[in-house]
């Protein structure tokens, strides 16, 4: 039997690169659509059906994808421009215990997260402070999952006076569920006991010790290009997918993906296009709106919003910025509900306007300066923006004068099966308790916000609820725990051997997400790639090597595990190589390219194919003076490659 | 800013440059050395053995067969490394020559080679070949797993040199860097000019002048293939078509069983050996970067010959060079090995055919060195 070779070309080839979790993202929707639209020719090489292998790079611009579809067919595309679609990185800097079992990059964490009976208690560290990190955060504590979730920024020189990486609104979410951030620098991290590490932090006043269920790794650590020519004039770019779900979830990755891949876009028309024909009506021009450098999403770190608190309150000039802000409303605020648009930095959201029926929100974008507006006379208080909003930064305000009380309607999802004339306890920004409040208008059709009656003078510093720990009006009677759908109905558990033990497990999951389940999981096995790519996950199962995060359990299986002997220290962990030695290599040999130091140590080019330590490597290089931000690994295949016979 | 005046100036990006500056200072002369690129690690156009890969292909001769045996590797390298040579490659701190023997299979497409011929021509270079009958092969090649064996013969000789590349380079770097001064081999640099006393280039966004008192060396590879051009262009060189590219794959392949690492093997148009415990490294001409033959041909070798039930590829790595052979055997052109930069008064010259095997561009520089002396 002899292999299917076949041959095609392209004018743009856009290629799923490892462990890419969405296939088409927007990104890859949005440039395929508008190359085509101007006449060029362009290919989706992604998804498991056509899997890219690689990207050979040509002399001159441009390249050769090699892909392979279901049938073992081998597809070789020439095209003169190239579009690779990464995940971003999600490693720091190497620490103690970087790699071992208890540390998980955040997109696996997501994962199990929504699928896997995952112990999350007593508490979680998180290292980084993006909208990703606050948001995970978030849901752990909403969902009661951990008691605990502690965000550590451990270079906040890096975003100014901000000193954090994601929104304020985002951390305002995360700080109102109880999270917490924290500047300092992981120092170790050590197994404690079954699913309980010890976690050192250096910090500015000495080092602080957490007990934690794990760490969560939650890159970019420093702003990073969200996408790269590499070599400049190649034709040759990398986008970063950050657009996992639908927009109304991840707005910051959403319009950052889709303004990344409009640049590249304009760019490759400004080249390729040889009679660029006019953009149809209604379709964007890549160019056009290119011309801004693209810098938008980042525009919230130059010119940053912290509120200033004065014990549990805001201080009084903060207040007054805030009333006096746009989105505020003045006036009408005192005969009817209308919406608060407390969302002050430069994002580039528009989700609240999108959603309103009445255009009442007006989002203006001048340049890359966004200025959201409230247009008090339309809004008619129906609470849409509220429910739509992903960071929780719009609320409804009401309030009348010489009256003792106001009343706040937030998400009616704040506080599960609220009752009518409920206490409940006012929490503000972040989730310290002002005092109590009570429920004064419930969800209704018309309406999805739950109105909250609060005293008058907390009306802007209360923004949330929560339960009271001594619901004493709440009927004895009021079944506890979850309610309804939210029920778990027993599952019956398969019993499968690991290493000649009987253990019980969930049917429907991968081996992989088994382990972590039962607390078994290995250092090797945190990638969780959707697709298989690093191929780090590799175990003995019923006779056969295959991988655990694509095999799926079975009733009776066998599987042989090799438990991590010990946790890899170095910055390589593949090839062991260690972070000390790349510091003098490049010390003693002068070495001023990545390509030299790879090429050089060695880093990377092991089983994982750098998926894991190329990141670390590109700050270790940074720390020495070497440009390495643009630099692309082009090194073909992705992954390790088994070719078979068609 | 003007920098020291040097005798020869030397442009390049691989181990040509620096082979000939150590050359040039072992006679007295100051240079200094320009790099277009951001370090010499960037290169990668030196291979490290000679793939011998079609014997009786035109231009495999004796002398160049000979050059690449173990002890004339080892002799030619002795005075040209500034460091310890040895015949051991695990001994740390020296260049470390591995010693393997060449396995050459018969297959059956290449039954239109005159091996007979091959065996003789060996013999008569002195170079005791051997025959193997196949049920010798499985032993001997690297990777082999099958259990039957083809009804090929093979013929094997003892024992060609192969070198790593990057110690040598490295190695070469830091005795130049440290010889000539940091300030003498300038990485990274653009808008090279040549004027008549001197050459004129910017490095570290300045211009720099510097003096010239003898003439510029320039070291042709692919990365340097834009400036040569522009020396056409300046009326500088006549004008010329460049040579074709030609392709040159390196696959890395993971062996589930332990590798055979004394032997280097030649299947049809490929050169394979081992580069670990279990893994296989391949180098093969293709016509274009991981051409479709490519794949049928690792195929043939992995599934047909080598018995493997898959083939796992961990890397491919694709180096474009120039094919020197079809550039003179077209007559394309009549340049030769070294050309005459119009330069004023000094003596620039075009050296070209310094890509390729190490042991070949060693020579070569040596020689061309040598003549300009």
């Amino acid at each position: 039997m002899s292999l299917n070779v076949r041959d095609g070309h392209v004018d743009v080839a856009i290629l799923a690169g490892p462990r890419v979790r969405t296939w088409p993202s927007i990104g890859v929707r949005l440039l395929s659509a508008t190359l085509a639209e101007r006449g060029l020719t362009v290919g989706q090489w992604g998804g498991h059906h056509l899997r890219a292998r690689g990207v050979l790079v040509a002399p001159g611009p441009g390249g050769m994808v090699v892909a392979e579809d279901a049938q073992n067919r081998i597809h070789r595309i020439r095209a003169r421009c190239i579009v690779r679609v990464t995940s971003p990185s999600r490693y720091g800097p190497p620490f103690e215990g970087h790699w071992s079992r208890g540390v998980l990059p955040i997109d696996s964490a997501e994962f199990l997260l929504k699928k896997v009976h995952l112990t999350w208690k007593p508490a979680i560290a998180v290292l980084g402070t993006g909208n990703d990190a606050f948001r995970l955060g978030a849901s752990l504590l909403e969902q009661g999952k951990t008691e605990e979730v502690v965000c550590i920024e451990s270079a906040p020189d890096r975003w100014g006076g901000k000193r954090f990486s994601g929104w304020e609104v985002e951390r305002r979410r995360f700080e109102s569920f109880g999270g917490k951030v924290i500047e300092g620098v992981p120092l170790s991290l050590k197994e404690k006991g079954p699913m309980l590490w010890e976690l050192r932090i250096q910090d500015s006043i000495g080092v602080r010790q957490m007990e934690v269920a794990r760490v969560v790794t939650a890159g970019p650590f420093e702003q990073e290009p969200m996408w790269v020519e590499y070599p400049a004039g190649s034709l040759l770019f990398d986008l970063k997918q950050t657009a996992y779900e639908e927009k109304s979830t991840c707005v910051d990755s959403y319009a950052s993906e889709e303004a990344s891949a409009s640049i590249i876009a304009g760019r490759v028309l400004r080249v390729l296009a040889e009679r660029r024909a006019a953009p149809r009506e209604g379709s964007r021009d890549p160019i056009r709106e290119t011309k801004g450098g693209g810098r938008a999403a980042d525009l919230h770190r130059q010119f940053p919003y912290t509120p200033q608190y004065r014990g549990k309150l805001l201080d009084a000039l903060e207040l007054e910025r805030l009333r006096a802000f746009e989105g505020v409303p003045k006036k009408t605020l005192r005969t009817t509900a209308v919406a608060s648009l407390e969302c002050f930095e430069n994002i580039q959201c528009d989700v609240c306007e999108k959603a309103c029926p009445e255009s009442a929100i007006h989002i203006q974008r001048k340049g890359a300066v966004t200025e959201k507006f409230l247009i008090e006379s339309k809004c008619i208080g129906c609470g849409i923006c509220v429910q739509a909003c992903p960071s929780d930064a719009v609320v409804m305000v009401r309030e009348k004068e010489s009256s003792h009380h106001a009343w706040l309607s937030v998400k009616g999802t704040s506080v599960s099966n609220p009752v009518q004339g409920e206490p409940l306890s006012l929490v503000n920004r972040r989730n310290e308790s002002l005092g109590s409040c009570r429920v004064s208008k419930l969800p209704s059709a018309n309406n999805p916000c739950v109105e909250i009656e609060v005293a008058s003078h907390l009306l802007w510093d209360g923004r949330g609820v929560r339960r009271t720990k001594n619901p004493a009006v709440v009927d004895d009677a009021m079944p506890q725990g979850p309610f309804g759908d939210d029920a778990e109905a027993p599952v019956e558990k398969i019993e499968v051997w690991i290493d000649g033990q009987k253990r019980l497990c969930r049917p429907g999951l991968s081996v992989s997400e088994m382990l972590f389940e039962l607390g078994l999981q290995r250092h090797t096995d945190s990638l969780l790639c959707p697709d298989g790519a690093c191929g780090l996950c590799v175990l003995e199962m019923d006779g056969n090597r295959r991988l655990a995060c694509q095999t799926p359990v079975h009733a009776g299986m066998n599987v042989k595990l090799q438990p991590d002997s010990e946790v890899p220290t170095s910055l390589c962990p593949c090839l062991s190589v260690q972070a000390e030695e790349v510091v003098a290599r490049i010390q003693s040999g002068h070495l001023s390219s990545v390509e030299a130091v790879i090429k050089q140590t060695g880093v990377g080019q092991g089983t994982c194919h750098g998926m894991r330590c190329l990141e670390p490597l590109r700050q270790i290089v940074e720390s020495q003076g070497i440009e390495a931000r643009q630099f692309l690994d082009w090194r073909f295949p992705f992954s390790d490659w088994v070719v078979t016979a068609g | 800013m003007t920098t020291r005046p040097s005798d020869y100036v030397l442009i390049g990006t691989g181990v040509a440059p620096l082979l000939a500056a150590r050359h040039l200072m072992e006679k007295g002369l100051h240079v200094l050395l320009l790099n277009p690129d951001k370090d010499f690690f960037i290169e990668d156009s030196e291979l490290p053995l000679d793939p011998l890969q079609w014997p009786l292909q035109r231009g495999i001769t004796q002398e160049r067969v000979q050059r690449n045996l173990a002890e004339a590797a080892y002799e030619l390298l002795s005075p040209e490394f500034p460091g310890p040579v040895s015949m051991d490659s695990s001994q740390w701190g020296s260049l470390g020559i591995r010693a393997r023997k060449r396995f050459w299979v018969q297959t059956p497409t290449d039954a239109h080679m005159d091996w007979d011929r091959w065996y003789l021509l060996l013999s008569e270079w002195g170079l005791k070949p051997e025959i193997h009958e196949p049920h010798w092969i499985p032993e001997r090649f690297p990777g082999y797993a099958s259990p039957n064996a083809p009804a090929w013969k093979a013929i094997s000789v003892g024992k060609f040199a192969d070198l790593p590349v990057d110690l040598f380079r490295s190695a070469l770097l830091e005795f130049v860097r440290e010889r000539a001064g940091p300030d003498r081999v300038i990485c990274d640099v653009s808008q090279m000019q040549l004027m008549p006393y001197g050459i004129r280039f910017m490095s570290d966004g300045v211009q720099n002048t510097a003096l010239i008192s003898k003439g510029a060396l320039v070291f042709w590879t692919p990365r340097l293939g834009h400036w040569v051009r522009s020396l056409m262009n300046e009326k500088r060189l006549p004008e010329a078509d460049f040579p074709p590219f030609i392709t040159i794959e390196e696959w890395s392949l993971l062996s589930r069983k332990h590798v055979v690492e004394d032997v280097i093997g030649h299947f049809e148009d490929s050169v394979i050996w081992s580069s670990g415990p279990q893994m296989l490294k391949i180098l093969r001409s293709a016509t274009e970067s991981s051409a479709g033959n490519s794949y049928q041909a690792i195929h043939r070798l992995t599934h047909e010959f080598l018995g493997w039930d898959r083939a796992t590829v961990r890397n491919i790595t694709v180096r474009y060079m120039y094919d020197w052979d079809h550039y003179r055997r077209r007559e394309i052109s009549t340049q030769r090995a070294s050309q005459e930069i119009s330069h004023g008064d000094l003596k620039s010259y075009l050296v070209s055919e310094v890509e390729g095997p190490l042991l070949e561009v060693v020579h070569r520089v040596k020689r061309f060195v040598e003549g300009l002396l």
